[in-house]
């Protein structure tokens, strides 16, 4: 006998193929009460979401670029960190080769 | 067209192109996963556009995954839709439903059923936070079992016992007392 995870698997499978809920429980008559809410809520589900307008599309894709450029201009902290590094390093070295020049 | 790890391999180094394409891509898929989940539209909009801010920080910091670009993509707007609700939870002005708020008086049968998405919302709500997440991408954006694993990185009996139990939990929350 299948566990009742299995049993709604099986079902939900079934209803995701186009088969009318009451013709999945007429195979499952001893669970059919238990079953029929299940498949209905997933049927429901199937409704909820949404699809967006063309105009939001168009504004989340314009600010999303937009935004891009931004990060394209500005280097990124490990970046801006090796720069610094790197003026450091070259400073150091031309203030000792200034030294020993001196010396 | 190119592959999703060599779009993600050029949005790397922040290219214009790959990044348009992505939103391109993308940008219906996260807002039926965003809409599965929150009624207002100008909310879904607003946390859509939220969804494809965040990687370009991790991109631009050189902290984004090397693949796996669609289950990337689709953690982020769970990311964004639970801080919302916490948001929210803790500053509790979540906009109506505009369609619910309209001036215009609405047909009962349109109020109705907007009244149902709406329970139906708050019942979703109350899942846990993968279980959320696997109903939203099962049947806001209809993706196959398999392939929901392959996202979230997870077996396909995994995905399917947090679908069954997700469910079995929505029935009950809705229809209290059929289900055992």
């Amino acid at each position: 006998m299948m566990d009742k995870e299995t049993l709604i698997n099986h079902c939900l499978d079934a209803l995701a193929k186009g088969e009318p809920i009451h013709e999945i429980l007429a195979r499952y008559p001893h669970e059919a009460a238990t079953l029929q809410p299940i498949l209905v809520v997933a049927e429901s589900l199937a409704h909820l979401a949404t699809d967006p307008t063309n105009e939001a599309r168009i504004a989340s894709r314009r600010a999303f670029l937009r935004q891009a450029t931004t990060y394209q201009t500005r280097p990124a902290l490990w970046q801006r960190l090796a720069l610094w590094a790197a003026s450091v390093a070259l400073l150091i070295l031309f203030a000792g080769g200034g030294l020993n020049m001196g010396g | 067209m190119l592959s999703d790890a060599e779009l993600l391999r050029r949005a790397r180094e922040l290219d214009t192109d790959a990044l348009a394409a992505i939103h391109d891509t993308y940008y219906q898929s996260l807002y039926r996963y965003v809409s599965f989940r929150i009624s207002d539209r100008q909310t879904c909009e607003d946390l859509v556009s939220e969804v494809f801010m965040r990687p370009l920080t991790a991109l631009h910091q050189r902290k984004a995954p090397t693949n796996n670009l669609r289950g990337w993509l689709f953690g982020v707007a769970s990311h964004v839709v639970s801080d919302y609700f916490r948001q929210t939870y803790h500053n509790p002005n979540e906009p109506l439903n505009e369609q619910i708020v309209s001036q215009a008086p609405l047909p009962a049968e349109i109020a109705e059923k907007e009244v149902a998405i709406e329970k139906f919302r708050k019942a979703i709500s109350t899942l846990t936070e993968d279980q959320q997440h696997v109903l939203a991408l099962r049947f806001g954006e209809n993706l196959p079992i398999h392939e929901i694993a392959h996202l979230l990185g997870k077996t396909e009996g995994a995905v399917k016992q947090l679908q069954a139990r997700a469910l079995a939990a929505l029935a009950r929350h809705l229809a209290p007392g059929m289900v055992k």
